[in-house]
């Protein structure tokens, strides 16, 4: 259980095994380039600072015995299944400034089951809400002018019980 | 000069874009100038604005997450803003995914995927008032995709139906008759199909004998007096190779009567180019408009409906009366059949 370190783009070194780290493909293949890394010379992660970081490790080191992912993936994204794990989910308990992080650092260091269960979390928060609810949600702005507005969705009170 | 033109309309499109930015733009300002603190750092209040979702993640991420929606799902996503609207009824990827899936039991009858849509286990369901499309919330999918695999009984799948509706507003009703998704194409582009209705006509012959719970539901004729048939959906939910929409009309006519049941359409002639729209809007014609006659895929069919116009009226009448039946997965169903009731006897 080699120890290296990782470089946060905050200039914290974060020491971990390498085991750990090679869950991210982008330090796996950096490690291969380089060959055998020098004890000491960390590895710099200019696009994550400590804290998601650290994050992103903790995840790594519960999911560090997981079976790789099959190469042939299931492209049917209709029935692609939104279910977490639980330790996940809890995992995935932060705020949405968090969330995000950990989705742009799961990419960028090619960590895919990560960035899988990222996705899924903010595809579950979508689900089941009204386009006014998800707005809400994410605080998205609503860019469409009142004319599309009314042209997109019309309220509707007829459904309603009268 | 021919050169002007597109820097002139740069230009144009530069000041409608100062114009229409200048609000957001003041208010940020005031914002930040009534703190101190904010008004030395004036990004700050960027920053805090800009911690959504549709800013932060790069367009092949969001497409990601859209892409783990069901059609219904994305069709409301697509009215929350227009970088979404774009993304999800512009990109490939995800209208692929809005067409019956490849292994779905419709391909392996040798039918052509079709539209999400109508995918009768998503349970859509609108309604034609005033010719008006308009789209319920389905029952929950991650459910009824539960009972089809049997993991989940009746009884369990019926409380989990009252339990999705104590967390979610039922009933919600948009009007998506401007919706994108209604002008995509009905057959999938990204499918080969059956060129030859006789190809359909024996899928359909080998589904019936096949799926032991499938039952022959009605027929029609058409004008060049080939008959087909529609099959009944199975108890678990399943239904290969036909179509399930709903449809209520404003003259209270719909297919079959009232509960599980629902009209049945299909199989249909295929032809590529024909959108959801003119599915839809043939489907309207039928069950609204109460034509017998229906100019579809290029030929007429003929349409028989199985029940009576006053069986209908005593369904509804009963379901409408009943109360015991709302708590469950039902009551949305019986609600919209309810108020359609209404107002046909109101007209009677």
């Amino acid at each position: 259980m080699a120890p290296m370190k990782l470089l946060s783009s905050d200039n914290v070194e974060i020491e971990v095994e390498k085991e750990v780290a090679e869950r991210s493909v982008l330090i796996k293949n950096m490690l291969e380039d380089v060959g055998d890394t020098t004890v000491g010379a960390p590895i710099p992660i200019p696009n994550v600072n400590e804290g998601v970081l650290r994050k992103v490790i903790e995840w790594c080191e519960h999911h560090r015995n997981d079976p790789p992912q099959p190469a042939d993936e299931d492209s049917d994204s209709r029935k692609k299944s939104t279910d977490i794990e639980e330790w996940d989910q809890k995992f995935m308990q932060v705020d949405q400034e968090m969330l995000f992080e950990i989705i742009l650092a799961a990419n960028y260091l090619d960590i895919k089951p990560l960035l899988d269960v990222g996705c899924k979390t903010v595809a579950n928060m979508i689900k089941g809400k009204s386009p006014e609810e998800i707005r809400k949600t994410f605080n998205i702005q609503n860019d469409f002018t009142p004319e599309e507005e009314d042209q997109i969705r019309r309220e509707n009170e007829w459904a309603e019980d009268r | 000069m021919s050169d002007d033109r597109p820097l002139g309309s740069l230009a144009e499109a530069m000041s409608v874009v100062k114009l229409s930015a200048s609000p957001n733009l003041s208010c940020a300002y005031q914002r930040a100038s009534s703190s101190t603190i904010q008004q030395h750092r004036p990004h700050q209040y960027r920053v805090e604005t800009n911690v959504t979702i549709t800013v932060i993640l790069p367009t092949e991420l969001q497409i990601q997450i859209l892409s783990y929606l069901t059609v219904d799902e994305q069709v409301s996503a697509g009215e929350v803003c227009s970088l979404w609207r774009s993304i999800i009824f512009h990109t490939g990827t995800l209208q692929a995914a809005r067409y019956t899936a490849p292994g779905d039991t419709s391909l392996k009858f040798g039918l052509p995927a079709t539209h999400g849509i109508f995918d009768c286990r998503k349970w859509f369901m609108c309604t034609a008032r005033d010719r008006v499309i308009q789209r319920y919330r389905p029952l929950d999918p991650d459910h009824l995709l539960e009972s089809e695999q049997g993991k989940i009984g009746r009884k369990q799948r019926l409380s989990s139906y009252r339990a999705f509706y104590s967390k979610h507003p039922a009933m919600e009703a948009t009007d998506i008759s401007n919706s994108p998704v209604l002008d995509e194409p009905f057959f999938s582009p990204f499918m080969p199909m059956p060129n030859a209705w006789r190809d359909v006509a024996a899928a359909v012959v080998a589904l019936d004998k096949d799926a032991a719970r499938a039952r022959l539901s009605w027929g029609f004729r058409r004008s060049d007096g080939v008959e087909g048939a529609a099959l009944e959906q199975g108890e678990d939910g399943m239904i290969a190779g036909s179509l399930t929409v709903k449809m209520v009309a404003d003259d209270g006519l719909m297919g079959s009567g009232g509960g599980d049941d629902a009209e049945r359409l299909g199989p249909w002639l295929p032809r590529g180019d024909i959108t959801v729209r003119e599915v839809v809007d043939a489907i309207v014609g039928m069950v609204c408009g109460g034509q017998h006659r229906v100019r579809l895929f290029g030929s007429e069919f003929e349409v028989r409906f199985g029940n009576s116009v006053e069986e209908k009226r005593s369904n509804w009448e009963r379901l409408w009366t009943d109360r015991r039946w709302w708590p469950t997965a039902k009551f949305h169903y019986y609600l919209v059949y309810s108020q359609v009731y209404k107002k046909f006897i109101s007209i009677q």
